[in-house]
């Protein structure tokens, strides 16, 4: 099958700018990651504990909506522990203060560590894909057997990037609530997210995998008519 | 398939090769090799009518339809 030259070129720049976006992400997850492995920052002003999303309770705080909650105080009565409401830090202006051990921080980088290679697992899928698809209308052999196969396995791994970047703090937050419950003025709920992205991403793909099968029959047989 | 396609037979009748006639009808012989080898999925009118003419005989001498059982 003969593709016009114009539908070529609109498909490479459309690749082109595939990549680019990917590209961007790819350095916006480094620059995230950067902060969330290297608090630099955190130390810098304040000594940082861990992490609790009070933000979920965030309508209900009252006294508390405007100034930091208190969870655990010194000696002398003074805060040592503070959490900002609707945010997700915990600190001590004590630099001597270390939380007690727990298993969220080993979980959260596991975690993070497969958020980023699934994410490079993305890429080298819709990389992968961008080839064939250029590679087809160069070729004129646009739909193949291969591209409903890679286009199910990109559903699975978007499926698994999303509920795992979502949740990549779940078992931290847990586990410092868990620490810091008794003196929380507040409930705060740590649950499991599972956002609607998490489903509509992998089933669109999993559609245009179907439609691509769909069409890779039609150009065998089309293929086969003599 | 149930559809027979019995192209060898014709040709033996014409005493043509098969990269005779894929020269006069303009087909690759690697197509009418797949024709021929009934491991074509379809036929356009247009093709039939080319083979048809060449070997100058009917479409039901080169196609025949055998039941499966």
């Amino acid at each position: 099958m003969k593709i016009s030259k114009s539908v070529q070129r609109r498909t490479v720049v459309f690749a082109a700018l595939a990549a680019l976006f990917a590209l961007v992400q790819v350095t916006h997850l480094a620059v995230q990651s950067s902060s969330l492995i290297n608090s630099d920052r955190e130390k810098t002003f304040r000594t940082y504990i861990g992490e609790i999303d009070t933000s979920y309770s965030a309508l209900a705080l009252g006294e508390y909506e405007f100034d930091a909650i208190t969870l655990t105080r010194d000696a002398d009565g003074e805060p040592l522990v503070e959490a900002l409401p609707t945010s997700l830090m915990l600190f001590s202006d004590n630099p001597a203060y270390t939380i007690p051990e727990h298993y969220g921080s080993t979980v959260n980088r596991v975690i993070f560590y497969l958020v980023v290679a699934v994410f490079v697992i993305i890429v080298l899928l819709v990389g992968w894909i961008l080839f064939e698809a250029i590679k087809g209308f160069r070729t004129g052999n646009i739909f193949r057997r291969n591209h409903p196969v890679l286009l199910r396995w990109l559903a699975l791994a978007t499926f698994i990037y999303y509920v795992c970047l979502n949740n990549r703090h779940v078992l931290m937050q847990y586990a410092v609530s868990d620490i810091f419950a008794d003196n929380l003025p507040i409930e705060v709920l740590v649950s499991v997210r599972i956002d609607i992205e998490a489903f509509i991403v992998p089933l669109l793909l999993l559609i245009f995998a179907e439609l691509m099968a769909v069409a890779a029959r039609i150009n065998e047989e089309e293929s086969m008519t003599i | 398939m149930a559809i027979i396609v019995n192209l060898d037979v014709m040709l033996a009748r014409r005493k043509m090769t098969l990269s005779e006639l894929a020269e006069r009808v303009d087909i690759s012989i690697v197509n009418l090799s797949v024709l021929k080898t009934g491991k074509a999925r379809a036929i356009r009118f247009s093709t039939l009518e080319a083979i048809c003419e060449v070997l100058e005989c009917q479409p039901a001498d080169i196609l025949e339809y055998k039941k499966e059982e």
